[in-house]
């Protein structure tokens, strides 16, 4: 089987957002979606630190999108199967046409923010669409999150994130197989996962 | 897309059609796009809907700039993503979250797209559409009749960086001390070689650009790769983890390596918070930090003498005037050098003279194995002393106890990095032009050559001062582009000589109708590539300059706070609407038409030169200068030609993937420079005659800034000092109003202090003016811990409506540092307070 997902190298990362500009590019996402972002732990602000100026701050970063669970909640939720965990992949999938709109998922979702519910039709500052030919196609009424770039991931291409960062904070790769690098970074390294009390069993590991 | 001519025709798309998206799309397609019907009657062919080109981000970040992958579907930009991995070389990476961005740049409703002629008071926003010919004849007829009447200095062409600089448009000025201007861009060149008219030049990087001229040893430059060879990072000067984009990769594999690492900086970003030791030091005060460090270094005897003596200018005589003991002044013989490889003929050199402590002779530095680091003697009635013995009592005066007071900095931490520095090694400062922004700056390049050489850190692994930040870094080392020569291209029959002054002084020489003593009478000013208004210094006096002009062009792709200053306005073509190259770095291809009425920078210098009456001028197609400026021997053996890139669009090439014999022959033709910290002769890069003082500008020194000094009077008053940084989401004014970024970081914000905040009834979010005589701006406040107390971050870059009220630029100094011309960006002095929203 295959179990794709992310690790990202919080000692890495710098919060730049270019994963996250990525997938807007990429994804053609309307105007203020975003299907991951970088958030700064730290200061209540962007690129601020909190503890005890100026020997003791803490700051790092966590890039945050769909955790692609093992167990997801959304799925669970969905009253009519328009979300469901792709069995030979492991990503969590949406069928756009299905979706009545309810929001049961963002609401099962214990990661806020990695979801989208287009209240109107989307938006776009430019007249065409921009990024990939084949990225999903946006709807009024519907949820939407990050794909994992299976538009991509079908044409045996990696997701839009997964190789264009600077610091190589960010991996992707099967977690089911043992050799994948993925695999072997989080055999080696400490790591958490968000939310990991919740049993959502998080496919993306973020080392520490 | 008929105007396109890529070979490479780009994705496969098998489930376009299953996209409905792409299909509602796609309907409204015509012309030379196969129609919907063709495709969906044969699914599986290589649709040709979609193109490749390469060309850069053109972000003004500081580098070179990124090369890019741009992907064009019925003519238009679509997306601009990184260059694809090199499977050998995962971690060369392109790209960062601005330069996907050029879409919307590209796209955008605030482009210029004809040419506008001011119809109002000046920058009261009022224009008239006019043609390109009312323009280049207005242009024209004004830069003649100004040439006839005051000279051909009294046209001048003022330009920033904007593209970094390439073969046709994108124009550059390197500027030497002895008074020398290189620039390689086609347009710009025989424009000024053949009208005399004047340059007037950027005036960021100057410092370092000074610096590196007037210091022997400076521009070994490191990759950034070397950075995980050191044991000791003293990050200086530079923001690691937010101007430069491949860095913390390299920073992080050190650590990783078990690297200590050390940040000397005002403000706190994640290299401060991930460093072993964080030093606060206030600004404008680094340069006495470096010297009590080297105080420190030689009292606690850790000294490498043996490096001073055989790779630094330590051991060379200095003699009373300041200059270096010569063989001529001992009458001795001039020494034989090299063989100049343009006559063929051999030289010779009137070398430095040091002591012979074996033989007790003088003799020249390049014979004597044992040379004296310290002492005095008299040579031929001369007193002389070795430099280093020179410099070292020089400096006394800057000990750890006063550093700690003037740098605001415990004593402890002080030491403790300089233990760090000069015992765990191969230690290393990591630096780019972060200290380079203020009165004083010119002095820490000395300070920080003294403390490498004093420790023997320096020109060795691991063991360098300036890093190559902006470059796009790679594991195995930084990646070789090929060379790109127009020195040739630019030579024009009966070329006339031409003046060059740093732009920005052009209100001084508009008052006194001179630099120096030098008579410049200005008439007519052409900026192209630059936005001084946003981006550069003390706009009030800039402006009031501009006025006195007869006429004042803009050239630019964007109604730039500058542009809206012009007379006329002219719109220009952005990055994929032009073919041109980088260096040899790459080819800038040309993907998508310019809109509207846009023109590139050659094009609009092929009108002027015909409305001027020479239109021979340029003599050659744009192909064939690209031709020949690319196809150099170098990039014929290596695979970087003309040729090369329109096969292959995109080129990168390694160190292991190159011919080993011709860098090695390059290696060894490079005569040893031996490093320096003193300045035989300083000098200024402009007309402007400083006052030389030797004894200040020669050696180590640091010298009260010209207004961020707790001494300063002023300081009572306005008692925070404001800088400005390059960060995440843009550098320079470039890439403002792009919607993609403006979700990221909706607007100017000032970073304060919790506690300065405090103490001014600031919370956080809340509007707030930043003041000084000079002038106010008013935007949000962010309230931090990451800064110190006595400091405000400015945001740097944005234009004047993107600020509540007021410009970052208004609180700026017009003056400059008058030995480099490097504008004063940081030299500021204020204060803050709760907007409460009156009138201004």
């Amino acid at each position: 089987m295959t179990r794709y997902g992310f690790v990202i190298d919080t000692t890495r990362c710098v919060g730049c957002n270019f994963c996250s500009m990525a997938c807007k590019v990429e994804n053609n996402l309307p105007e203020d979606v975003w299907w991951s972002r970088a958030y700064t732990d730290g200061g209540e602000v962007e690129q601020t630190p909190s503890g005890e100026w100026p020997d003791n701050l803490h700051m790092a970063f966590m890039t945050v999108g769909c955790q692609h669970c093992d167990n997801p909640a959304c799925v669970k939720a969905c009253p009519v199967g328009a979300t469901y965990k792709d069995a030979d992949t492991g990503i969590v999938r949406q069928d756009f046409d299905k979706c009545i709109g309810c929001r049961m998922c963002m609401a099962a979702c214990p990661y806020s923010g990695v979801r989208t519910f287009n209240w109107e039709e989307p938006k776009y500052f430019l007249d065409f669409p921009v990024g990939s030919a084949d990225a999903p196609k946006h709807q009024k009424g519907v949820v939407e999150k990050c794909t994992m770039c299976w538009h991509r991931i079908a044409k045996g291409e990696r997701p839009a994130c997964a190789d264009v960062c600077r610091t190589l904070a960010r991996h992707w790769g099967d977690f089911d197989d043992p050799d994948s690098e993925v695999s072997k970074l989080i055999r080696d390294r400490p790591y958490k996962q968000l939310l990991a009390d919740e049993g959502t069993g998080p496919c993306v590991y973020y080392l520490v | 897309m008929s105007e396109t001519k890529s070979p490479r025709t780009g994705l496969t798309r098998r489930g376009f059609l299953k996209t409905t998206g792409a299909l509602a799309g796609a309907a409204a397609v015509a012309g030379t796009t196969p129609t919907l019907t063709a495709l969906a009657e044969t699914p599986d062919a290589d649709a040709a809907e979609e193109q490749v080109f390469y060309s850069t981000c053109g972000g003004n970040c500081g580098g070179p700039t990124c090369r890019m992958k741009g992907i064009v579907r019925e003519g238009k930009l679509v997306q601009v993503k990184p260059a694809d991995i090199d499977p050998e070389h995962p971690t060369f990476r392109t790209g960062c979250v601005k330069g996907q961005t050029n879409p919307q740049r590209l796209y955008s409703p605030k482009r210029n797209l004809y040419p506008l002629k001011r119809v109002g008071e000046r920058g009261a926003g009022q224009w008239e559409r006019i043609s390109w010919d009312e323009a280049i004849t207005t242009i024209a007829d004004a830069m003649k009749s100004s040439q006839e009447q005051y000279g051909d200095s009294s046209v001048a062409f003022w330009h920033s960086y904007v593209g970094g600089s390439s073969v046709l448009n994108f124009a550059t000025s390197s500027c030497t001390p002895e008074g020398t201007r290189t620039g390689s861009s086609v347009s710009l060149e025989r424009f000024i070689q053949k009208t005399g008219a004047t340059v007037m030049t950027p005036a960021a990087d100057k410092t370092l650009q000074w610096a590196l001229a007037s210091i022997p040893g400076l521009a070994k430059f490191a990759p950034q790769s070397e950075l995980v060879k050191a044991q000791t990072i003293m990050i200086w000067g530079s923001n690691p983890t937010g101007a430069s984009r491949s860095h913390q990769n390299f920073l992080r594999k050190a650590k990783e390596n078990g690297s200590k690492i050390v940040t000397i900086d005002p403000l706190v970003r994640l290299n401060a918070v991930q460093s072993d030791l964080y030093l606060p030091v206030r600004p404008a005060t680094d340069g006495f930090l470096a010297l009590a460090m080297c105080n420190w270094i030689v009292d606690h005897e850790l000294v490498d003498w043996e490096f001073l003596r055989d790779s630094t200018v330590a051991p060379i005589l200095r003699k009373e005037d300041g200059t270096y003991l010569r063989l001529s002044d001992l009458g001795m013989a001039p020494e034989e050098g090299p063989v100049d490889p343009k006559t063929g003929k051999s030289t010779t050199l009137d070398t430095e003279v040091v002591y012979d402590e074996e033989n007790m002779t003088f003799g020249s530095i390049n014979k004597v194995a044992h040379p004296a680091v310290l002492g005095s003697y008299e040579a031929n009635g001369l007193k002389v002393r070795t430099v280093l013995d020179y410099v070292l009592e020089n400096i006394k005066e800057y000990t750890v106890e006063k550093a700690a007071e003037v740098c605001d900095v415990p004593a402890w931490k002080i030491e403790e990095v300089a233990r760090l520095y000069a015992t765990e090694k191969p230690a290393t400062i990591d630096m780019w032009e972060g200290l380079d922004h203020r009165h004083n700056s010119r002095h820490n390049y000395k300070d920080l050559m003294l403390l490498a050489c004093l420790t023997g850190n320096y020109d060795k692994p691991g063991s360098f001062i300036v890093c190559q930040h902006l470059l796009e870094g790679e594991d195995g080392g930084d990646a070789i582009g090929g060379t790109t020569d127009t020195s040739k291209l630019i030579q024009v029959d009966g070329a006339k000589k031409s003046l060059h002054m740093t732009g920005m002084y052009l209100h001084e020489v508009m008052e006194k109708g001179k630099l120096g003593s030098t008579e410049l009478l200005l008439k007519v000013v052409y900026c192209f590539q630059a936005n001084p208004l946003a981006a550069d210094c003390g706009p009030r006096e800039l402006k009031a300059a501009i006025d006195k002009l007869d006429l004042f062009v803009v050239a630019d792709p964007y109604m730039s706070d500058t542009a809206r200053w012009a007379d006329i306005v002219l719109p220009i073509a952005m990055m994929w609407e032009k073919e041109d190259a980088t260096g040899g770095f790459t080819l800038l291809e040309k993907g998508v038409e310019p809109p509207g009425e846009c023109k590139a920078d050659m094009d609009v210098f092929r009108m002027l030169a015909d409305k001027m009456g020479f239109p021979d001028l340029y003599d050659k197609t744009d192909e064939e200068y690209l031709r020949e400026a690319l196809d150099t021997p170098f990039n014929k053996a290596n695979g970087f030609t003309y040729d090369d890139y329109k096969e292959k669009g995109f080129i990168v090439k390694f160190a292991d993937q190159m011919e080993a014999a011709a860098s090695n022959a390059a290696a060894a033709a490079t005569p040893k420079i031996r490093n320096s910290f003193y300045i035989e002769n300083p000098r200024s890069v402009d007309l402007n005659e400083p006052e030389v003082d030797r004894e200040i500008e020669s050696r180590p020194y640091w010298e009260e800034p010209l207004e961020t000094s707790v001494n300063n009077p002023a300081f009572q008053k306005y008692p925070l000092f404001a800088f400005s940084i390059h960060e995440i989401y843009h550098a320079q004014s470039i890439l403002l109003e792009v919607p993609w970024l403006d979700e990221l970081r909706p607007e100017p914000k000032i970073e304060i202090h919790e506690d300065a905040a405090a103490a001014r009834g600031i919370k956080q979010g809340d509007l707030i003016k930043a003041y000084n005589d000079r002038g106010f701006v008013v935007c949000k406040a962010v309230v931090t811990k990451g800064i110190r107390p006595d400091c405000i971050l400015l945001p740097h870059g944005w234009q004047t409506d993107d600020f509540v009220a007021g410009h970052l630029t208004d609180l700026t100094r017009i003056d400059m540092d008058g030995f480099s011309g490097n504008s004063c960006y940081n030299e500021i002095l204020c204060e803050v307070e709760l907007y409460d929203g009156g009138a201004e």
